[in-house]
């Protein structure tokens, strides 16, 4: 079987509102949504969306199920774009460093229950956002696009 | 608005062109008329056979199961008798194509199995400016005649195709042919598929006419049309629609009476269904209620659905979101995530 | 059973039937209303066609009929079919599907109303030099010329020559004066493949033929149409300018029956400043930087081609080895250069890449003295030591701490550790109080590879980590020659994480900056 290779199609109001975020949740992780959808191979993320995880530590940060079902309704009735839906999570790290191996495993088990592969976006605490793409339990190779707002 | 899915009217349309069937009918056509053109007693008569019927027209639709040929003899006179001739025709078609030809009542019928399709040899003599073809052929031979014009309908149809154009300024663009290709396929699907194409055919000319259609989309011209002939039907099952070919006279056909009221029960439905297809705003909601209105393809080995839905359209009638482009999932993974 | 348009493209077309279009299934056509800015409100007559590319590409639009006198100029397609106007130019930019402009009935109909009307002003303030598209296009050749040779001519015949490739011309400046020839019935070699030269000024239509370029190049017109004739010349060169804009048309022309055939070409500028524009912004900085390096092999090879890429120009190249064929994976030079000097190898690489390597000399030695290593400071602005051989790094950082921080001269050591999991740039001497990282030692490997019989050890380093090497190199020599000093004395690439911290994450480790430079931050 080959494996897919994923294009990332990131626009700039994604990584504003993560790096935002970041900076507001101080020393503390958090986390939350991606909204897009897919399209000819490419996962597009157009919003991030943040579900306060009232536990984060500096070193964790966790995606609650109701929580987070309630605020991507809230998030697409606000929006009200046709194509918008849940796509994949992000979240901070307070260090300068990447995604964790506890990370990909998060991921890679929650893509085993859609048919589209997900998306990982780490912000790290030099301003980077690393990403990784998980299909049907998988970590896959991608190719990250960044969309300028216009 | 409206969902016109001009697109898939496009396809639906290529999905019910003859295809391989106009090679086969035009070598047919040719095989026959170098057999009746070879024969001596027939030339004597000054055999002229003619291309007719729905295919020359370029109205006829997939399957063409027959063909028919006007065998002109040019030199004929009144002394003719068509039971005779009729016999002869057979012999020597006979003799070209054994076993292949069965002399029918007033014509004579050449299989080409091979190509799964007939051609029908209809023998006819001049009177005057028009032709003769005899009706009823009696058991001596002799017959009484009834004029016709089939040439008549070719040009009709030619003209009608210029004056009805989807652009102004695109002599190309004639929807009159097309419309009457979706109408045979419309009546083979809701009535039957047996003969009588030509009696729609003739309905929809006049639907034309009656109206001077002149419509944005193939989808608004065909419910116009169904509509017409839904309301003008009942009204003709005595007489007939006027022959466009011959003053005075009306298109006869073998239905009966309750047939013909059944058919026009069947369009009223028909009609029905495209003018909802016709208003309904949503895409993939108006292409089933067209599928279903088209049907499938009649007599080909597999049938197909003549109706292409969108990609994006499930079979009943639901939105996917299509291949290239698929929303957002509308729920979270259940349970927790946990990120380090 | 598969159907060609998505739901957008559906949707659209609905839209346009609501606004009056009709459609076959394959162009919707009807009315748009627009403005003619001097003779006011018309009605065109357009045809839309949304292809398999749409959302992601705007759909073709053709005008039909203006409705009002109209000469379309620019911002158009070559039509395909003689007797019709091409698809309008409506977007430049791409959009993403879900913003696109053109997925909207309203904005699309008013993109091409506002494309009658700037076409009606002669677009004012367009000064978009793309005049190629206007002709059938010449795709088998390339027409290469200086700019600033040829600035100052026009009117003219010069001579061209075959490039480097085959579907290469070069146009020389080389003017011929071809009159005498005329009379003679055979035209000599010389006065064949002529180009001529001219300006058209500047153009408010496009170039769409012959006979517009005779109405532009007015009583000189003919001179070349008799050229043309005769076969002397069959390319053509012509400046224009648009709005502030000026820019070059390239075109092959040829006889034919009843006229003169037209047709573009791509074209390029081979003028310096041209092939400099992509050099970075620190090129002209670096085109009077001494540099030498020492060691060509697969650090140093890939080094000296990216400082010669950013603009450096006086480069000494210092190896004495040959270029085996096992070398070649990891180095600059190809196959054909094996059994060449390695210095000399990277040398004709270089020319490859611009002929001025005038000022690149390549020498076949060893740098194995003190005496040697200083003459070489003395000479060089900055000494990059690329060989990797720790005898030879320590020689050349004892020479550079000899000479002192006040000397100016600096050596940039780089080297490729843990086969290839540490790439490691070092600056001496140190400037103030400026620390080193730690270095690390050496792992034993039992199995080390070597080449038959008993030469060097061949290193496990794969190729990918001798260019970053070369590239963390390059970076702090660029960061020295510019004087920017930005960057710290050392720097680590650790692309294999590593037992011994602080190298036991991936990534950048940089040593501490001097204690005034933290100051001063």
């Amino acid at each position: 079987m080959t494996l897919p290779h994923v294009g990332v199609i990131l626009h700039a109001e994604v990584s504003s509102s993560i790096t935002a975020a970041a900076a507001a949740a101080n020393e503390v992780e958090t986390g939350g949504l991606l909204l897009g959808w897919w399209e000819a191979g490419n996962i597009v993320a157009r919003y991030a969306i943040e579900v306060a995880d009232p536990d984060a530590t500096t070193s964790s940060w966790t995606r609650d199920e109701e929580r987070a079902q309630q605020a991507l309704e809230g998030a697409l009735f606000d929006l009200s774009h046709p194509w918008l839906g849940y796509i994949g999570d992000w979240h901070t790290h307070p260090a300068r460093c990447g995604p964790s191996n506890q990370d990909e495993d998060s991921i890679r088990q929650a893509s085993r229950g859609y048919e589209q592969p997900l998306l990982l976006l780490v912000h790290r605490a030099d301003d980077q956002i690393e990403a990784r793409v998980a299909h049907q339990g998988y970590i896959r190779t991608l190719t990250l696009h960044q969309f300028l707002a216009n | 608005m409206m969902a016109t899915l001009a697109t898939q009217f496009r396809e639906a349309l290529s999905a019910i062109e003859p295809g391989d069937d106009a090679k086969h009918a035009q070598d047919a056509h040719k095989q026959v008329s170098k057999v009746l053109e070879a024969d001596e007693k027939l030339r004597k008569l000054g055999v002229a056979p003619l291309l007719i019927g729905s295919y020359k027209r370029h109205v006829s639709i997939r399957r063409v199961k027959d063909v028919d040929v006007f065998a002109r003899l040019t030199e004929a006179d009144s002394s003719l008798r068509p039971g005779a001739i009729l016999d002869h025709v057979t012999e020597v078609l006979d003799k070209a194509f054994p076993g292949c030809v069965e002399r029918q009542h007033r014509s004579v019928k050449v299989d080409f199995p091979d190509y799964d399709l007939s051609v029908d040899v209809v023998i006819a003599r001049p009177c005057g400016d028009h032709w003769e073809i005899p009706q009823k052929i009696e058991a001596d031979g002799r017959a009484s005649w009834v004029e016709t014009n089939p040439t008549k309908m070719t040009e009709l149809t030619t003209e009608a195709n210029k004056q009805f154009l989807l652009y102004d300024d695109d002599e190309d663009s004639g929807v009159y042919v097309p419309v009457v290709k979706l109408v045979r396929q419309v009546r083979r699907t809701w009535v039957d598929d047996q003969r009588g194409g030509y009696y729609f055919e003739v309905l929809t000319y006049h639907a034309f006419q009656d109206k001077q259609l002149n419509e944005k989309t193939i989808a608004a011209y065909l419910t116009l049309v169904l509509r017409w002939i839904a309301d003008t039907l009942p009204e003709l099952v005595d007489d007939g629609p006027a022959d466009p070919t011959l003053p005075d006279k009306t298109i006869k056909t073998k239905a009966t009476v309750d047939q013909i009221k059944a058919a026009a029960d069947r369009f009223a439905e028909a009609a029905e269904l495209a003018e909802e297809a016709l208003a309904e705003e949503d895409s993939c909601r108006a292409a089933v209620m067209w599928r279903n209105l088209l049907g499938v393809t009649k007599n080909t080995e597999q049938s197909e659905y003549v109706f292409p839905l969108p990609d994006y359209c499930n079979a009943d009638g639901t939105t996917k979101y299509s291949s290239t482009l698929m929303k957002g999932a509308p729920a979270v993974p259940a349970g927790r995530g946990r990120y380090a | 059973m598969s159907s060609s348009g998505g739901w957008e493209a559906h949707r659209l077309r609905d839209q346009l039937v609501a606004r009056g279009f009709a459609d076959d299934g394959v162009h919707l056509r009807g009315p748009l209303p627009w403005v003619h800015p001097a003779l006011g409100g018309g009605v065109a007559r357009v045809e839309i066609e949304l292809d398999e590319r749409f959302p992601f590409a705007p759909p073709k639009v053709r005008v039909l009929d203006p409705g009002q006198p109209l000469e379309m100029t620019f911002h158009i397609d070559r039509p395909a079919r003689p007797g019709t106007w091409g698809n309008l130019c409506l977007w430049a930019d791409d959009w993403p599907a879900d913003q696109a402009p053109w997925v909207d009935p309203d904005e699309l109909l008013a993109r091409v109303a506002g494309w009658l009307e700037q076409t009606a002003a002669g677009w004012p303030d367009d000064d978009i030099c793309d005049l190629e598209r206007y002709l059938e296009p010449d795709c088998a050749t390339l027409v290469l010329y200086d700019a600033e040779k040829l600035a100052q001519l026009a009117g003219v015949a010069v001579r061209t020559e075959v490039g480097p490739t085959p579907v290469a011309v070069i146009v020389t400046n080389a003017t011929r004066h071809v009159k005498a020839a005329f009379g003679r019935r055979r035209l000599g070699r010389k006065d064949r493949r002529l180009a001529w030269v001219d300006d058209l000024g500047e153009v408010h239509r496009p170039v769409r033929g012959w006979q517009d370029i005779e109405e532009a190049l007015g009583e000189r017109a003919g001179v070349l149409a008799r050229y043309i004739t005769l076969g002397v010349v069959d390319l053509l060169l012509l400046r224009y300018q648009r709005g502030l804009q000026r820019s070059v048309l390239a075109l092959t022309v040829r006889r034919v029956a009843g006229g003169i055939h037209v047709r573009s070409c791509e074209s390029a500028d081979t003028s310096t400043r041209t092939r400099r524009l992509r050099a970075g912004a620190a090129a002209s900085e670096l085109a009077d930087v001494k540099i030498a390096i020492v060691g060509c092999g697969a650090v140093g090879s890939f080094a000296a081609a990216e400082l010669f890429r950013s603009g450096v120009r006086h480069l000494t190249l210092i190896d004495h080895e040959r270029l085996r064929p096992g070398n070649v994976v990891r180095h600059l030079a190809g196959a054909t250069q094996v059994g060449s000097w390695k210095s000399e190898a990277v040398r004709s690489c270089l020319a490859d890449i611009d002929a001025d390597v005038a000022a690149v000399r390549a020498r076949v030695a060893m740098v194995a003295t003190v005496t040697e290593a200083i003459g070489l400071l003395r000479n060089h602005h900055i000494v990059l030591d690329a060989t990797g051989s720790a005898r030879a790094s320590s020689l050349l950082a004892f020479s550079a701490s000899k000479m002192g921080t006040g000397s100016g001269r600096v050596v940039i050591s780089a080297c490729v550790q843990r086969e290839g999991d540490i790439v490691r740039v070092d600056r001496l001497p140190p400037r103030g109080g400026e620390t080193y990282l730690p270095p690390l030692p050496i792992v034993e490997d039992d199995d080390r590879l070597q080449e038959g019989g008993c030469g060097d050890p061949v290193s496990r380093t794969p190729p990918g980590a001798v260019i970053a090497a070369a590239g963390l190199a390059c970076l702090v020599v660029i960061d020295e020659a510019t004087g920017a000093c930005t960057l710290p004395a050392s720097l680590v690439d650790v692309r294999g994480v590593q037992p011994e911290p602080p190298y036991t994450r991936l990534g950048l480790v940089l040593s501490q900056p001097s204690p005034e430079k933290r100051v001063v931050a």
